[in-house]
């Protein structure tokens, strides 16, 4: 500390002291104890309520202090502006409460002297008014039997507001995500501190959430409020890691309660499709909402290539992070949205509707794998080139649910020299086997797909055609007019004319 | 032109929003293989005599007696390339209630490299995945452009309009229009289509579909699709589909039910029924019958092929005890073909069986191991995995695996075993920038010295993910 702070503290600390003394009074009762022998004799207006005669003219203070009897002192009785935060009247107390004195409440708790007073503590108030009440802040208090709401007391400054003292409950762990039933509640307190710019800081809603709305504005608070960062903590209930895909039901029943930390534009993070389009529009606009609420950010969907881990051949699911952006980052978990082996069975569940996919997804999710061409590897693993020919041959990936296997297949085979050439006996056969050409027709019906992702049609009309050798690849149960009937030039691909034609 | 032509249509359009987003993802791939080539040799320098024989080293070759060289295929010399994929999504919104606008796009093109274009489609320079305009109200919505309609069918593009109207707990959904093919989304007619086929279709097709949704709540539903693709000159179809999908989760049971029947030909491409446990459970399990038989369009002669379909039975088990770092998981399938009518004695069923391990521990540490054996009538092969990650953080994960797969036998490659190792490694460099990369190596060692050629292939890849723009009154605001 240096030396000037130490001076500074020395002349400050008598000072400090009489303060302590008076409890804040600037008038030094204690010192006049033997001047005055009734509190009327200077608050004449009290009794009856003239606020105008509630202190003593400052001639009354000259009597004495005229330079000669006694030194010359400043003081002037204090001026209200207007309401403060108590409601007070001396007149009903007086009246209704016989027995009740001005020592009553304001002699010093510890002290019997005349005149050594002070303002009023809540203690003395919630003696005879809250009954129960274990403390001035506690919960169980009713604060307007005293106080006016904050922004009725129009007379306190913004220092005053910003020293109200902190309830203990405030500073429970838990307060912040359990603070809104008590808030709802019919005796909440919360108006006796607070306006509705305080709630706005956090809340979303704080614009049309009745609680909040009533509250009022003011701004004192909103001045005090600037800067403050939102607490958004994460409710127990949003835990779990299948909340993300559950979590429509308890939306749906309670909007309100999303409504306190999201906006619609939170819910697009995810709800970028048309099926939660009904139930968002209940949800606060982000224009319109008076805090920035949780913003949450999409993680890319994991991968094969930079996910957690996956099982072999299988992809995981797709997962939403929750992780908050920015400086009001107050919570942060990672729930997965779809079971394990998902993206292998989502066909039905999609298909049907049972999975609204629209609410999270846009087309282009859809069309990013099912186009054909995938750039973001959502599906295949990075060697999948090398170890796809089983999967194909079996179709446990239909390889046509997203390619096109004559422009996908086959033009790849082509470039790595793996497609059939035009010629049939200008191409080796299958793998070293001589007589592939007398094996073919079995694998061929079962594996046709796959032919044809080497093969082009007119390497097969070399034979089975009117134009070649006119092998018959028509099985026994091949409808010729069926097929005709939805396309009858297709015949004529092999056939001079329509055989069914008469 | 035309592609252009929408895009600068829906400019405006997209300028005047209130909200606008624009998302992209860049990719650069390096991949480096050896094609096979066709080689000859004089025809006396081949032991043996008719027109199947095999050069030295057991590759096979053909001979004909036409000619006086034989001929096989070997490795060439290894090509590398490196497509450029550049994809742009742009949404628009907030003009009237319910109105937006989406459009993606993608651009390819090639760095280097001396494969020319080995990437499918990497002469393509341009692509217009989709672009509509969508009204949306609480009981309908209507859509107008290139656009998607996903279901029981498939996924299928087209431009055209799109309607759907949905009651409670009810929808009725139409669409018509110019249809693209499935998996290559250009019309029938382009050139994409014709460079990879020498009969490809001479019209486009114009698509026509509708579908009846129920979903009586959040559990259960069912949806009945139809959807037909004309020739232009409305000669014939190219397809005619309809698919029945059903699904519950009831009594913490999960049952789906996948139908898909195609008129052309009169058969069940798809015909699955899955019965398992819901979701959550420490010790699930799923059991599927199904029916799968290849669908083709009628362009195409295939169908007249008589192709035959398989039955199978799958199976799952997975097992995540409680307060575990370990989960479990089984798998198994076994097929069998129908009967193809073709005297030809092969292989007719093939199954499917494998089981994995995975650890994840406690901080940002996962590793798993797996192995899976595939026999089939076509391919068949062994595969061993097993991998470490580390998500150091939300912002930054790396990853390693290794694998060894054994190709026991397929139709066109040779036998032999594939050994691969790569890394993957991921970073967000900002809330709307993210970087991935990826590098593997896969030595190919053919067994025994077994003929065949030799695919050993490196790849790699770099990947930026972007995006500009926020949605909607993002951010609020005190009041």
């Amino acid at each position: 500390m240096s030396r000037f702070a130490r001076v500074l503290t020395l002349l400050a600390m008598p000072i400090s002291l009489w303060g302590q003394a008076d409890r804040g009074v600037a008038f030094p009762h204690a010192r006049h104890a033997r001047l005055f022998l009734m509190c009327s004799s200077c608050h004449t207006g009290i009794p009856t309520g003239d606020a105008a005669r509630s202190f003593p003219p400052v001639a009354l203070c000259g009597a004495c202090h005229d330079g000669t009897v006694q030194p010359r002192v400043q003081w002037a009785p204090p001026v209200r502006s207007g309401a403060g935060l108590l409601v007070f009247s001396h007149p009903v107390h007086l009246t209704k409460a016989k027995d009740v004195t001005c020592e009553s409440c304001h002699a010093l708790v510890d002290s019997t002297q005349w005149m050594n007073v002070a303002h009023a503590a809540p203690e003395r108030c919630i003696s005879c008014h809250a009954h129960g009440a274990s403390a001035h802040l506690a919960d169980d208090n009713v604060c307007a039997t005293c106080h006016r709401p904050l922004t009725s007391a129009v007379a306190l400054t913004d220092a005053r507001v910003a020293a109200f003292p902190k309830p203990p409950s405030h500073a429970r762990a838990d307060f912040v995500s359990a603070h809104g039933a008590a808030a709802r509640a019919p005796a909440a307190n919360c108006a006796t501190c607070h306006a509705r710019e305080s709630c706005q800081r956090c809340h979303v809603d704080g614009a049309r959430a009745p609680t909040i709305r009533a509250l009022g504005n003011d701004a004192r608070v909103a001045r005090l409020e600037v800067g403050r960062a939102p607490v958004y903590p994460t409710p127990a209930d949003h835990r779990g890691s299948e909340f993300a895909l559950l979590h429509a039901k308890s939306a749906r029943a309670d909007p309100a309660r999303c409504s306190v930390c999201h906006t619609r534009a939170s819910c697009e993070t995810c709800h970028t499709g048309d099926g939660a389009r009904d139930f968002l529009r209940s949800i606060p606009d982000a224009r319109q909402a008076t805090a920035p609420g949780v913003k949450l950010r999409r993680a890319t969907p994991t991968t094969i290539s930079t996910g957690p881990l996956a099982p072999s051949g299988a992809v995981r699911s797709t997962s939403v992070q929750q992780a908050l952006t920015g400086q009001q980052d107050t919570a942060r978990h990672t729930v997965s949205v779809h079971p394990p082996r998902f993206v292998r069975t989502h066909g039905a569940m999609a298909a049907s509707g049972e999975l609204q996919c629209a609410s999270c997804h846009a087309q282009r999710f859809c069309s990013d794998c099912h186009g054909g061409e995938r750039v973001t590897r959502r599906y295949h693993p990075n060697d999948f080139v090398s170890t796809h020919a089983p999967q194909a041959y079996s179709r446990e990936s239909d390889c046509s649910s997203c390619h096109s296997t004559e422009a996908f297949c086959r033009a790849c085979h082509r470039q790595v020299g793996l497609a059939a050439k035009a010629n049939i006996r200008s191409t080796v056969f299958h793998n070293a086997q001589p007589l592939w050409l007398l094996q073919h027709g079995r694998a061929a019906r079962q594996d046709l797909t796959s032919c044809t992702t080497c093969h082009q049609q007119t390497y097969c009309i070399q034979c089975h055609s009117d134009l070649g050798s006119r092998i018959n690849p028509h099985g026994p149960g091949f409808d010729a007019a069926r097929m005709s009937s939805k396309n009858p030039q297709l015949c004529l691909v092999c056939h001079f004319k329509n055989p069914l034609a008469k | 032109m035309k592609r252009l032509a929408l895009l600068v249509l829906a400019l405006p359009t997209v300028l005047a929003a209130q909200g606008l987003r624009i998302s992209g993802v860049t990719t650069v791939q390096f991949i480096e293989l050896r094609p096979l080539i066709t080689d000859s040799i004089d025809e006396t320098l081949v032991p043996g005599t008719g027109e199947s024989r095999t050069v030295e080293g057991g590759v096979p070759a053909i001979c004909p007696v036409t000619s006086a060289f034989c001929q096989f295929e070997r490795s060439g010399n290894r090509v590398s390339a490196a497509p450029v994929l550049q994809d742009i999504t742009v949404a628009g919104w907030g003009w009237v209630q319910g109105l937006s606008f989406r459009g993606d796009v993608r651009a390819r093109t090639q760095l280097g490299g001396t494969a020319g274009f080995l990437y499918p489609r990497g002469d393509d320079h341009f692509e217009v995945l989709d672009a509509y305009a969508q009204l949306d109200r609480d009981a309908w919505r209507g859509r107008l452009g290139r656009q998607w309609v996903t279901g029981g069918l498939g996924a299928y593009a087209f431009d055209g309009a799109d309607a759907v109207w949905r009651p409670n707990g009810f929808s009725l959904e139409g669409w018509a229009g110019r249809a693209l093919v499935a998996g290559l989304n250009e019309p029938y007619t382009s050139a994409e289509l014709a460079a990879v086929d020498n009969i490809p279709p001479q019209q486009n097709g114009y698509v026509f579909g509708g579908r009846a949704r129920y979903r009586p709540d959040a559990l259960t539903a069912a949806a009945f699709t139809y959807q037909r693709v004309l020739v232009a000159d409305r000669s014939g179809l190219y397809s005619e589909r309809a698919a029945l999908d059903a699904s519950t989760r009831r009594f913490g049971a999960a049952v789906d039910l996948g139908l898909v029947y195609d008129f052309a030909t009169g058969g069940w491409n798809e015909a699955r029924l899955r019965v398992g446990t819901g979701e959550g459970r420490s010790l699930g399990y799923s059991l599927e019958a199904r029916h799968s038989r290849p669908f083709f369009e009628l362009w195409t002669i295939w169908g007249a092929f008589s192709p035959v379909g398989f039955d199978e039975v799958r199976a799952t088990v997975d097992w995540r005890p409680r307060a575990s770092h370990f989960s479990y998981s089984l798998r198994g399938a076994d097929r069998k073909y129908a009967e193809t009518n073709t005297g030809i004695d092969l292989r007719t069923n093939g199954w499917r069986a494998g089981g994995d391990v995975r650890w994840q521990g406690g901080g940002a540490l996962a590793a798993s191991g797996s192995y899976d054996v595939d026999i089939g009538s076509g391919a068949a092969n062994t595969d061993v995995r097993t991998g470490l990650g580390w998500m150091a953080s939300d912002n930054l994960s790396f990853r390693a695996d290794l694998m060894m797969t054994q190709n026991i036998y397929e139709f066109r490659i040779g036998t032999g075993r594939i050994y691969g190792a790569s890394f993957d490694g991921a970073v967000r460099v900002r809330p709307d920038v993210r970087l991935v990369m990826d590098a593997g190596l896969y030595q190919h060692v053919l067994t025994n010295g077994a003929p065949g050629p030799d695919w050993t292939q490196r790849r790699g890849s770099v990947r930026v993910e972007w995006m500009l723009g926020q949605d909607p009154g993002m951010g609020g605001k005190a009041q």
